[in-house]
């Protein structure tokens, strides 16, 4: 059996079923988790970008892309704030965008403080 | 400061030491740009001298990570995997050859995936490419456009990997069909190329044998037989029927003019060469029904209703009903073209010869069916004949009018 150590890394990741889709490699899982955190990285630095100059339409392209990344690391409770953002950007709703984004930036705080005690282990 | 992206030294005791690896979200991002956007294992580890015989899979996605992750699972599966970002450098890629199967996202930058299925579509490519469209939950009009656009299959996002194998798996057994349409229908051209005389025989026939079935198929009596199955095996085996004729000598297969009675009793072998052929490979491949019905129309086609025809002298319904069809589609082509032994007969005539032998040598109920779509059948016949002309070289045409 493949499991999470830490209590805070399974609240952000759902281990087993990354693992699951990484067909049980550890190293890849690995791997995953870094590309992950640097597309998140980019596309909020994007998603930002394209907030600050009211383009909604791009913030909906973004949050689809990073709605796709989180949904197959299953990173779940950040994907459900990014679909958020992605419903407000599609409903043409500034404000709530605004609002929706500093959800999204808080739940990406929580993933990486997180990440880095993220442990893998196999049984048996 | 820059921020560590792994530390692998935090790995517990059970899993194996490894180096630790530190990076920065930039050195990452770059890499990531850089290198798993381009991933494509046909190059990667493979010799080159050898040629890549694995199936050739694209994926087309601009998220990077569902990307990697449908990448790896596709070579796990076997696969020669090539991922790309945008669907302009798919369609390049598709245009290769190179690829049978794409498993495409939809919002992506320059062309959608729905657009890009489009477009593949739109060609007349020389083989089929299999297109899995990669959806969300909650985006069934995606579904929608994305079959009108021609996708084949839909993956929904996050993808689970048994289901990422199992469609997969369904493209590959469509494709592996086309293969087969393709070598049955080659392996009746190499019999005919043996008689050339015959031209565009096999192409005609199976569209009388698809029409005179489609017909029965809305007859009550019919209908639990003859459904769209049935009736896509029969256009897809009917070119065999003459396959024995492999089997043939020369002397008797080409001479010109009439058969003496030993020769047409050689002649007659071919029912039973291409039979027992095709026997011995339904035997190996019981579920394979395709060889099923092949056997039986090379073994029936020439059987009467009347129990007169050979080789077997069957009778009536014992005849099975694709030996049937075939016998009246076979001899309707054989009355309306022109042989060493006969002129061609016009359609009236072939139309009142096949009448005449409803009953005797025709079931009366295929014959029904020939006289309730002969509409449909001369516009065949006339349109084959044209286009046989357009493809005949000119020394064979002026030789064929003289």
């Amino acid at each position: 059996m493949i499991q999470a150590q830490t209590e805070a890394a399974t609240t952000v990741v759902d281990v087993d079923e990354l693992l699951s889709r990484c067909l049980g490699n550890l190293e890849f899982a690995e791997r995953i988790i870094a590309i992950f955190q640097a597309r998140c990285s980019t596309d909020l630095e994007q998603l930002e970008e394209a907030i600050d100059q009211q383009d909604l339409q791009r913030v909906a392209a973004v949050a689809h892309r990073l709605k796709g990344a989180c949904a197959n690391a299953a990173a779940h409770p950040l994907c459900e704030r990014i679909s958020q953002l992605r419903q407000a950007a599609c409903a043409n709703a500034l404000d709530d965008v605004t609002a929706r984004f500093q959800e999204v930036q808080d739940e990406w705080a929580h993933f990486v403080a997180a990440v880095p005690e993220l442990q893998w282990k196999t049984d048996g | 400061m820059a921020e560590t992206l792994i530390d692998t030294s935090v790995l517990t005791a059970d899993a194996p030491r490894q180096e630790i690896v530190v990076a920065t979200v930039a050195d990452l991002a770059a890499a990531t740009r850089n290198t798993a956007l381009l991933r494509d294992t046909s190059v990667a580890g493979v010799c080159h001298s050898a040629p890549d015989s694995r199936l050739g899979v694209l994926v087309v996605e601009d998220d990077c990570v569902s990307a990697e992750l449908l990448a790896n699972s596709l070579e796990c599966f076997g696969y020669r995997v090539t991922v790309v970002e945008d669907g302009l450098e798919a369609f390049e890629l598709v245009r290769t050859g190179d690829y049978r199967m794409v498993v495409s996202g939809w919002e992506m930058p320059e062309m959608t995936g729905a657009e890009l299925c489009r477009r593949i579509r739109q060609r007349d490519w020389s083989r089929y490419v299999y297109f899995v469209l990669l959806t969300s939950h909650n985006e069934l009009g995606h579904i929608v456009e994305g079959l009108k656009a021609g996708a084949d299959d839909f993956l929904t996002k996050p993808f689970q990997v048994e289901e990422l194998r199992a469609r997969l798996r369904t493209g590959e057994r469509v494709l592996s069909l086309e293969s087969r349409d393709v070598m049955l229908f080659t392996l009746a051209k190499m019999t005919e190329s043996r008689d050339i005389e015959t031209g565009m025989h096999l192409e005609r026939m199976r569209e009388y044998c698809r029409i005179l079935a489609e017909e029965l198929s809305h007859w009550t009596e019919f209908k639990s037989t003859v459904d769209g199955e049935y009736i896509e095996l029969l256009y897809l085996t009917s070119p065999l029927h003459d396959i024995g004729k492999v089997g043939i000598p020369d002397r008797v297969l080409l001479k010109p003019g009439r058969l003496t009675p030993e020769e047409f009793e050689i002649m007659k072998l071919h029912t039973t060469i291409g039979g027992e052929t095709l026997a011995a490979a339904t035997s190996q491949h019981q579920d394979a029904r395709f060889l099923t019905m092949a056997r039986d129309i090379a073994f029936t086609h020439h059987e009467r209703f009347d129990g007169k025809g050979y080789p077997r002298g069957m009778a009536g319904r014992d005849i099975p009903l694709c030996g049937r069809v075939t016998a009246v589609a076979d001899v309707y082509d054989a009355l309306t073209t022109r042989r060493v032994y006969k002129p061609k007969f016009s359609h009236q005539r072939a139309r009142e010869i096949i009448v005449e032998g409803a009953g005797t040598q025709f079931d009366p109920d295929v014959v029904k069916a020939f006289l309730r779509r002969e509409q449909e059948i001369t516009e065949v016949a006339r349109s084959m004949d044209e286009n046989s002309a357009a493809a005949m070289p000119v020394p064979a045409m002026k030789a064929a009018m003289a």
